[in-house]
């Protein structure tokens, strides 16, 4: 295991949920009519469920504007070049709405080497946790980077 | 899940998932830059493409009713494609506190018939 990728600290930060932030996610992702009013002259609902991907942005709220392997990359540790997405995987432990204050935290949980015909990958594991107000964890992603090492 | 068919994909439906999310990767805009890193022209950002399954799931089954999402991104999402997003129960069962889930295959085609996302979700109301 390389120590140096375990010497990168979590990081944690807040993430508000805005309205008008689940409103534009959920336009740019065509769905139709994400503040759709149920009934004629009825308002606009005053809260949105989050788009589900739009958890995948909250490191725009931390302090670096960097996702976990960014840091990676920032610190020579791993080579953006030879870096491709793996897998992502989110899974909800309870709905999001607009309006709440998450706190999330961020950090390498795996790191794996296999070997294959065209060399060595590395597999780097990410998991990215949201909790409520209350503490409650609401939100997992796991995010899986691939680097070829040879 | 009925089939959902989206497209053709512009550089327009790109440029505002960049400022949604905030990723000007220039991949995703830069024609120029795209040409002299060796791909045949611009592609979409992944999350991209995830994100319409994601809303269309909601869509279908509400909001409030998404357990997992996992996804893997296969081959890119060229301007001009058509996609096809669809998604069949594998499996349907009852959790232990009596909760009635699913398990989702989830698949995005383009046009040309090529799989550009696999991908699985499972369904149900919070235990």
């Amino acid at each position: 295991m390389d120590e140096d990728l375990w010497g990168v600290p979590p990081v944690t930060f807040s993430f508000p949920v805005e309205w008008g932030k689940c409103r534009e996610f959920a336009l740019a992702l065509l769905d139709e009519d994400p503040a759709r009013p149920q009934a004629e002259n009825e308002p606009s609902p005053s809260v949105l469920p989050m788009p589900p991907i739009m958890a995948t942005c909250a490191f725009r709220y931390s302090p670096d504007n960097m996702p976990p392997s960014a840091r990676l990359v920032e610190r020579g540790l791993v080579d953006r070049a030879r870096m491709l997405q793996g897998g992502l995987e989110f899974e909800f432990h309870r709905p999001i709405r607009s309006g709440e204050q998450l706190t999330v935290t961020d950090r390498l949980d795996r790191v794996h080497d296999k070997e294959t015909s065209k060399g060595t990958l590395r597999f780097l594991e990410f998991e990215t946790a949201f909790r409520s107000a209350e503490g409650d964890q609401v939100c997992t992603i796991r995010t899986t980077n691939i680097e070829r090492r040879s | 899940m009925p089939d959902r068919r989206v497209g053709p994909i512009t550089q327009e439906h790109l440029i505002r998932f960049a400022g949604a999310g905030g990723d000007f990767n220039r991949f995703h805009y830069d024609a120029e830059f795209v040409h002299s890193r060796g791909f045949k022209g611009i592609f979409a950002q992944g999350l991209f493409t995830a994100g319409i399954l994601g809303q269309t799931l909601t869509a279908w089954v509400g909001p409030d009713m998404l357990r997992k999402l996992k996804v893997r991104f296969a081959e890119p999402v060229w301007l001009g494609d058509e996609l096809e997003f669809s998604a069949v129960v594998a499996r349907a069962y009852t959790t232990t506190t009596g909760q009635a889930w699913a398990d989702l295959d989830c698949a995005v085609r383009s046009g040309d018939q090529r799989q550009v996302l696999m991908g699985s979700a499972t369904i149900g109301a919070v235990e």
